[in-house]
Formats: structure tokens, C-alpha cells, sequence
């Protein structure tokens, strides 16, 4: 468009102009303020290293490094496998059921991992009924029978598989849905069978794509603490709580931090990477195509295919959880469990409220400013918590507050009589800054996206009408944005009301989420007892497959 | 003076693309910036609506200095009504309170007696209630417009309003708008890339190019006296042919000497405008050219003849005059008006 061409040249002076300063102000302190924990963790490594750095570096440290790395490389292959089978047949065959499949291969989403695995492990342990049924079957006994361990790296390795496979199967799906079926013609008019089709042409059009799901599905396995520690792996996230809960020091906790973003920077770059490259696999126009209908034993492949990771990444799991509720109800469903989903509502709501009204300031001011170089850049710093793991940015957020506490402590301390002890990093304020930091982005992204449908001459009528800055976001661009702000609010809910590692490091002393005493009753082996905050999870966390399934229906009307 | 852009230069980052620009326009004068794309001719409107600013000059409104090289005046501020090409009217307003959006600093009843009264003006009084989404494109032209002006600004710019328009109605609309805006002395500048829209608009166009305004005058003195050959190729068809002076009256042309008022000198090198309607069919002439190429336009022919020099010129016809290819077209010309430019080539 040419209008928005001219917005990005404008001089830096345009800024000025206009009072747009104090807009652009915002959007500098916001970013400035949003990016410090990360850093601070990027500054760690300048600081001496620690004998606990040294001790950490010449024992555990290599098997971090390992143990998260053979991680990315399974749940690699996995969600591949899932992701881009399920893709292609859903996309491309009509089979019984694939209606219904097409959005429901999206449920392991509302799955948190550490979750799935407290249900399977409950359903495959030796007292699980699995184990139990094979022993009462066979008449044998323990060390009798071979049973493959669950609680390992294998078996986290399959957990993040069946819960994350859908950040492939969707960019995939959208990846064969836009490609020009004329090629996938012309390739089986030259002799190619269905086969060869798919991994001479199709998959090699569709690679950027492929790879950006797999790089949004291993940021979120490294960000994981809940699963790899319930599971005895030990990787960054764990060694990280290690550091700062065991050992008690917090700069080689930070430096620690520093080795794992350094693991994220290059999966962000990868994504990146492969995002404008997709850009220009979009190959021709796309023709509306007639999925043939499959027959016989095709058809029936077809379905298991795609229904066997719905089963066991939702299904089964949810099934399990939901036979621990019945058993469990009359006892969990007391006072404290309604403690728990209030303090979980009302952190993840305040949270979501900042996040949205931040985001629309930023948006606001990048799109005030034209959207040009500088103010981009500040939109993208301010939401640099994106993909960082919340164990690395809780420590982020601790070592600035616990400084500033100190700070004021002293500066108390030696003039008046106060003693103030700790007044950021050890209260709710710490946890909130910290969502901030790592979910700004979510709703930046909603909002950027609604921001961006609305043509810049709506700005400029409403300017010419009489209206400042102020009046053009409250009068026009709000009102318009509404669905927008919605989805953006409920999607940092939903992540809120699943975060746990952050949640576990910064929180007060003995203040709860549903997050958090799911993992405490799981991590007593209590996990019967920990399908209630966990089923109440699950069911928050379907909201935005909904939310999901409602953007992929409409796509597929208006092609 | 209404507008007046007293020497404004602008820039898009590095690239300068106005460069000591002049205009003035008095109040109640409809104005267009008529010129190709990229010329500038958005840029200098968005300049006077103050959403870019001047890298030096002076836009004074309506008396009052709104642009220097310091200071640009809010856009919110200055008084300034725009219509957009694609309309920007709020998706989330009816027509009625998008109409009324300038108005918050009347008293109620004043705004909607006011949005009444335009609302019946464009004739869509029976559809105030409505969403923009449930109007056609022309309905959405004329909401657009009843709200630049309802709150009376001191100047209306309208950004190739009528593009998105059917093509068969951009002329036919143009003029209407014209009898709207004069009905309320409206000041305005229409910026467009069509010449007919810009003919049947406004009483002055500037052709501009590169930035620069070529020429400054009514629609009729830019077709028949360009002040240069750039406004000679931009407005209108016509081809320059390459011709000599004579003597100080008379000037040889590739179609014969054509006797001319101006100051010649003996053997001066020129080039003369050839219009299509300056060749006339005429079955008795015994001026004979082959025809190179024609065009069908329905209610008239336009052939295309070439000289014997080998130099190609435009004819219009009346539509039944039927020659092939390769056939010779008997013509006359009618170069009383010829315009002559001296060639600096």
C-alpha cells in the first residue's frame, strides 16, 4: 500500500512533531522496563563465575546440555511425525470422520505437559491399573515382565510429543491449504505416484513451515519444568530451581538462565528464519480442490492415523484425569480448592487486563509513530519475553526486584526506623511483572493483527474530524479492535492460568494457583488428589482451541 | 487567500520530492492536483492536512500559518475536511453518528439538525440508521463526503475519491460533488490521475509532475494553451511533430506551412501539438495518408496515419468512416489554433 509506504520514511523528526512524543515515550518506557530481566540474564555471564558456577560446570552441566538437547531431538522427531501426517491427510483425503478431526487435533493444546504426565504415569506406574491388570492376567510379578518406564527421558520425550504436535499440524494444515494443488498435479501428470507427490514436492514447499512449528513446539520443551522434573530428567529448567532453591545462589542461577536463552535465541532466529521464507513458498493461486474420498482399507488408515494422537494426547489423558475427579470429589472440591481457582481467576485476570492495555499502547504508539523503523524496534523489545522460558525470566525479574528491595531496605534502614524487608520480589507484585514480561507478546500479537486491519485513513478521517490521538484510539480504533482485545485478554488468561515455574519461584510464601498445587500434590504422589486442579486447568485451556478453531473455520469459508 | 503554499518543499526520509512548490487558491475555488502517480501530488495534499511535515516553506489557512519548517499544527486543529479513496468511514458507526463524528463541539440539536440536512442533501435520509457495510460504494462516496464537510472546514481535500468507483459514473459523480461543494462555497483541492474527472471538477488544475506544478490554469487553457510540452503530452492526445520556422508567421510542418502568430525566428527548430481532432476526414481532400492502426471506440474512430516521414499521427473520425489497414485516409487539417514550442531538445 502505498500510504503506509510513505508512514515508514518518515523522518525520526515526524516523531516530535505532532505531540506524538508523549506517545512514543510510553512506548519507550514500556519497552525499556519490560526488557530488563532478559538483560539482566544476557548481562549475567559478564559477572565472576561463582565456585557454585564452578562446581555446577564440572558435574551437571554437561548433562543439562545433553539430556536438553537428546529432549529437542525426540519431541523434533515426534511432532513431526504427528504434526505433518495428520496435516496431509486431513488436508488432502476425504475419510470418515475428518471433519470432526480437522479441529479436534487440536485439543492435546489445552494439555498442559506436566499435566499428561501426571495422568500417565498414573495409568502406567506399577500400582497403575495397566500394570496391575498385566500382572492379575498373566499371574506374574514384579521383575517378571518387561514394561517400558514412563518417568524417563523416553517418556518425556513422548509427553511433549503428543501435547505439542499440534504447533506443526496447524502451520502445516495452513501450509497445504494455500499451496496451488496445480503442482501437486503437474507432479503425479509426470509420473509421480501419490507418494513420491507428497515427499518430493509437497513436504519440501511446506518446509519452512514445518520447521517453524517444530521451533515453537521445542521453545515450549525447553521452557517445560513441570514434566522433566516430575520425571527425575534433569535439564536447564530443573538445574536452574536447583541453583537458586538448593544451592541459594542466584547469579549462577542467572548464569545458568544465560546458557538456556543462548538455546532459545537460535531456535527464535530458525523460526524467524523460516517465517519469511514461507512468504515466498506461496506458489500460484489457490483453486478450491476437491478432496477425493478414500475407500477401503485407505480410508480406514487414514483414520487411525489421525484419531490415534487425539486419543492419546487428549482423550485417554482426559478420560484418566476425570475417573481420578469422580473418586476424589467429595474431598477436593473444598474451601481451599475454591482458594485456589480464585486466587488462580484473579491473578491470571489482572494479569491479562495489564497485558492488553499495555499492548494497545504499544501498538498504539508504534502506529502513531507510522509504524517506522525505531518504533518497531521498541514494540519488538518490549515483548523480548516472548518465548523465554518463565523459569528464566522469574529469575530475571528477582535478582532487579531483590535488588531494589535491598536498596530501599538500607536507604531505611540508615535514616529512619522502618525496616521495610522485602517489598517487591517477595510479593504478588513480582509475579505479575514477570506474566508481563512473558505473555506481553501474546497479546501484542492479537493486537498488532487487529491494529493492522484497520487502514490508516480511518486515523487520518478521525484526525481531520477533530479528534487528538487519545479520542482516535478511544472513539474508533477500540471499538473496532473488540474482538481483538478479547482474544488477546483470553489467551494471556489461559497461559497464565497454566504457568508454572514462574509462578513457583516468585510467589508469596504459601500463596497457591491451581498450577502450583497441581504439581505440590503430584509431586507427593498424591495424584489422584491433583486431577482436580488439573481437570480445572484443561478446562480453561480449551478456551483458546476454541478461540482457534473458530479462525481456522473462518479461513476456510472465505477461500 | 483560502490556501496558500508559499514555496514548501517535503521529504520522505533522504529523498526530497517537493521542491519550492507555489499555489493559492481564494475561497470558494475548487482546485485538483492533476498528475501520474509518485509525482508528489498526495504528499503535498497530506502536507496541508498536517499529517507531513515541511522541510520549509510556509501553509497558511484561512489567514492563519499552520505549516512552517518548525511547527505543524495538529491536523485535528486545523480545520481541514478529507475524503479518502477508499472512503475510511467507521465500520463500528451508522451513517447517521459517522456523519456526526466532527460535530462534538456543536450543541446536540445543532449537530443533528445539521447532519439532517445532509443527510437529506445526498439523498440517504431513509438509510441514516444503516452500517457502512450495508451501503453501495457510491452510497459510501457520499457519506464520506457529507462528513468531511458537516463540520464547515475551511478547506475540503478529497483524495481520488471517485477511483473505486465504476468508471462509467466517475465523471457524471464528479460534477454532482462539484454542485454540492459549490452550493456551500466550499474551498477544496481534488488530487486525482484522470483528466476527465479533473476537467468536470474543478475550476483550476495543476499539473504536476515530479513535483513540480508545470502549469496552474482552467481545465479549457490547459488543453488548448500547455505553457510547456510536458503539460502538451500529459493532458489530452497528440502527438509533437518536428517543424521549422520560416519566417516570423509562418511555420513548416510535416503537414504542409501553417501560417502562426508568434514571435518566430527565421529557421528556428520548433515542435507543433498535433490533436487528433486537428485531422479531418474529408473524402474530397487530396492529402492521402496509410493507415497504420485504428481503434474502435464505438462512437468514434481514432486512426492512426503515418507521414511520410515515417512520423505517426492521431485521427478522430466519426464512427461509420470504415478504412482497413494499409488503406489511405483521406484528411485535411485544421492547424489554425496550432501550438507551437520552441524545441530546446
Amino acid at each position: 500500500m502505498e500510504v503506509s509506504s510513505q508512514y515508514a520514511a518518515w523522518s525520526v523528526r515526524s516523531l516530535f512533531n505532532q505531540r506524538l512524543g508523549r506517545w512514543f515515550f510510553c512506548l519507550v518506557a514500556i519497552a525499556f522496563t519490560l526488557s530488563i530481566p532478559v538483560i539482566t540474564i544476557a548481562l549475567s555471564v559478564l559477572e565472576p563465575f561463582s565456585d557454585t558456577w564452578r562446581h555446577l560446570a564440572s558435574t551437571v552441566l554437561s548433562s543439562y546440555i545433553t539430556h536438553s538437547l537428546l529432549l529437542m531431538l525426540g519431541v523434533a522427531i515426534g511432532t513431526f511425525t504427528l504434526g505433518v501426517s495428520c496435516a496431509w491427510f486431513t488436508c488432502m483425503y476425504d475419510f470418515p470422520g475428518r471433519k470432526v478431526l480437522e479441529w479436534a487435533l487440536l485439543l492435546p493444546m489445552a494439555m498442559p505437559a506436566y499435566i499428561i504426565a501426571y495422568a500417565y504415569t498414573g495409568a502406567l506406574d506399577f500400582a497403575g491399573p495397566i500394570q496391575t491388570a498385566i500382572r492379575d492376567t498373566f499371574n506374574v510379578d514384579y521383575g517378571d515382565y518387561w514394561f517400558p518406564e514412563i518417568r524417563s527421558l523416553g517418556g518425556a520425550v513422548v509427553m511433549f510429543s503428543l501435547v505439542l504436535y499440534p504447533y506443526v499440524y496447524l502451520i502445516v494444515r495452513a501450509a497445504f491449504m494455500s499451496q496451488s494443488h496445480a503442482i501437486l498435479e503437474v507432479s503425479r501428470s509426470l509420473g509421480n505416484g501419490p507418494w513420491r507427490t507428497f515427499y518430493a514436492v509437497a513436504l519440501p514447499a511446506a518446509r519452512p513451515a514445518i520447521v517453524a512449528g517444530m521451533t515453537l513446539a521445542l521453545m515450549e520443551t525447553l521452557a517445560d519444568y513441570g514434566t522433566v522434573q516430575y520425571f527425575g530428567v534433569s535439564t536447564f529448567t530443573t538445574g536452574i530451581f536447583r541453583t537458586w532453591f538448593g544451592l541459594g545462589d542466584l547469579t549462577a542461577a542467572a548464569q545458568l538462565s544465560s546458557f538456556l536463552l543462548f538455546f532459545v535465541v537460535l531456535l527464535i532466529v530458525i523460526e524467524r528464519i523460516s517465517r519469511k521464507k514461507m512468504q515466498f513458498h506461496h506458489l500460484g493461486q489457490k483453486r478450491s480442490y476437491q478432496r477425493p474420498t478414500l475407500t477401503g482399507s485407505a480410508r480406514w488408515l487414514c483414520f487411525t492415523v489421525c484419531v490415534l494422537p487425539l486419543l492419546f494426547g487428549f482423550i485417554l489423558p482426559a478420560i484418566q484425569l476425570f475417573l481420578w475427579v469422580l473418586e476424589t470429589w467429595q474431598t477436593s472440591f473444598d474451601a481451599a480448592f475454591f482458594t485456589l481457582v480464585q486466587h488462580s481467576i484473579s491473578l491470571a485476570a489482572v494479569a491479562a487486563i495489564l497485558c492488553v492495555l499495555l499492548a494497545v499502547i504499544v501498538c498504539f504508539s508504534a502506529r502513531l509513530a507510522g509504524n517506522n523503523r525505531i518504533a518497531l524496534f521498541f514494540l519488538r523489545v518490549s515483548t523480548l519475553g516472548y518465548a523465554v522460558p518463565g523459569t528464566v525470566i522469574a529469575v530475571g525479574v528477582l535478582i532487579p526486584l531483590a535488588a531494589l528491595d535491598n536498596g530501599i531496605d538500607s536507604w531505611l534502614r540508615s535514616n529512619t526506623t522502618f525496616v521495610a524487608g522485602l517489598l517487591f520480589s517477595g510479593t504478588l507484585f513480582a509475579v505479575i511483572v514477570a506474566y508481563i514480561v512473558r505473555f506481553l507478546s501474546v497479546s501484542v500479537q492479537s493486537i498488532e493483527a487487529g491494529f493492522s486491519q484497520i487502514h490508516t485513513s480511518i486515523d487520518d478521517s478521525a484526525r481531520t474530524l477533530g479528534r487528538k490521538p487519545l479520542g482516535v484510539l478511544l472513539k474508533v480504533h477500540l471499538p473496532m479492535l473488540k474482538t481483538s482485545l478479547i482474544a488477546a485478554g483470553l489467551l494471556v488468561f489461559v497461559d497464565v492460568m497454566k504457568e508454572l515455574p514462574t509462578t513457583l519461584i516468585l510467589r508469596p510464601f504459601n500463596f497457591n494457583t491451581l498450577a502450583v498445587r497441581a504439581y505440590e500434590l503430584a509431586s507427593d504422589e498424591r495424584l489422584a488428589d491433583a486431577a482436580t486442579p488439573a481437570i480445572a486447568i484443561v478446562l480453561t485451556g480449551l478456551i483458546p482451541v476454541f478461540l482457534l478453531f473458530r479462525t481456522m473455520r473462518g479461513a476456510s469459508k472465505s477461500h | 487567500m483560502q490556501l496558500s503554499l508559499n514555496n514548501i518543499s517535503l521529504s520522505y526520509g533522504q529523498t526530497r520530492i517537493v521542491d519550492g512548490f507555489n499555489l493559492h487558491l481564494e475561497a470558494g475555488q475548487i482546485g485538483c492536483f492533476l498528475g501520474p502517480s509518485g509525482c508528489g501530488k498526495t504528499t503535498i495534499q497530506r502536507a496541508i492536512a498536517g499529517f507531513h511535515p515541511l522541510e520549509s516553506g510556509e501553509i497558511t489557512l484561512a489567514g492563519r500559518s499552520v505549516s512552517t519548517q518548525q511547527y505543524t499544527l495538529a491536523p485535528e486543529k486545523r480545520k481541514v475536511g478529507m475524503v479518502f479513496q477508499d472512503f475510511a468511514l467507521f465500520p463500528h458507526l451508522s451513517v447517521q453518528k459517522n456523519i456526526a463524528f466532527g460535530l462534538k463541539h456543536l450543541p446536540k440539536a445543532q449537530a443533528s439538525q445539521r447532519v439532517d440536512e445532509l443527510l437529506d442533501l445526498i439523498d440517504l435520509s431513509a438509510h441514516k440508521k444503516k452500517y457502512p457495510h450495508q451501503l453501495s460504494g457510491g452510497q459510501q462516496q457520499r457519506v464520506a463526503l457529507a462528513r468531511a464537510i458537516a463540520p464547515r472546514p475551511d478547506i475540503l481535500l478529497l483524495d481520488e475519491p471517485f477511483s473505486s468507483l465504476d468508471s462509467t459514473l466517475r465523471e457524471s459523480l464528479a460534477k454532482q460533488v462539484r454542485l454540492l461543494l459549490k452550493r456551500y462555497n466550499m474551498t477544496a483541492i481534488l488530487v486525482t490521475h484522470d483528466q476527465h474527472e479533473a476537467f468536470a471538477f474543478a475550476d483550476k488544475v495543476g499539473v504536476i509532475q515530479n513535483g513540480e506544478l508545470l502549469q496552474w490554469d482552467t481545465p479549457y487553457n490547459l488543453y488548448h494553451k500547455p505553457l510547456n510540452m510536458a503539460v502538451a503530452k500529459f493532458v489530452g492526445d497528440g502527438v509533437l511533430l518536428d517543424a521549422k520556422a520560416l519566417n516570423n508567421h509562418s511555420i513548416n510542418t510535416p503537414l504542409g506551412v501553417v501560417e502562426h502568430r508568434s514571435v518566430l525566428s527565421q529557421g528556428q527548430t520548433l515542435k507543433v501539438l498535433i490533436r487528433p481532432d486537428d485531422i479531418v476526414f474529408d473524402e474530397a481532400s487530396t492529402q492521402k495518408y496509410t493507415i497504420v492502426d485504428r481503434l474502435f471506440r464505438g462512437s468514434e474512430y481514432l486512426y492512426h496515419l503515418t507521414l511520410p516521414s515515417g512520423t505517426v499521427i492521431p485521427c478522430v473520425t466519426a464512427s461509420h468512416v470504415n478504412f482497413a489497414i494499409g488503406e489511405q485516409l483521406s484528411v485535411t487539417t485544421d492547424l489554425k489554433h496550432l501550438i507551437v514550442f520552441a524545441d530546446t531538445a
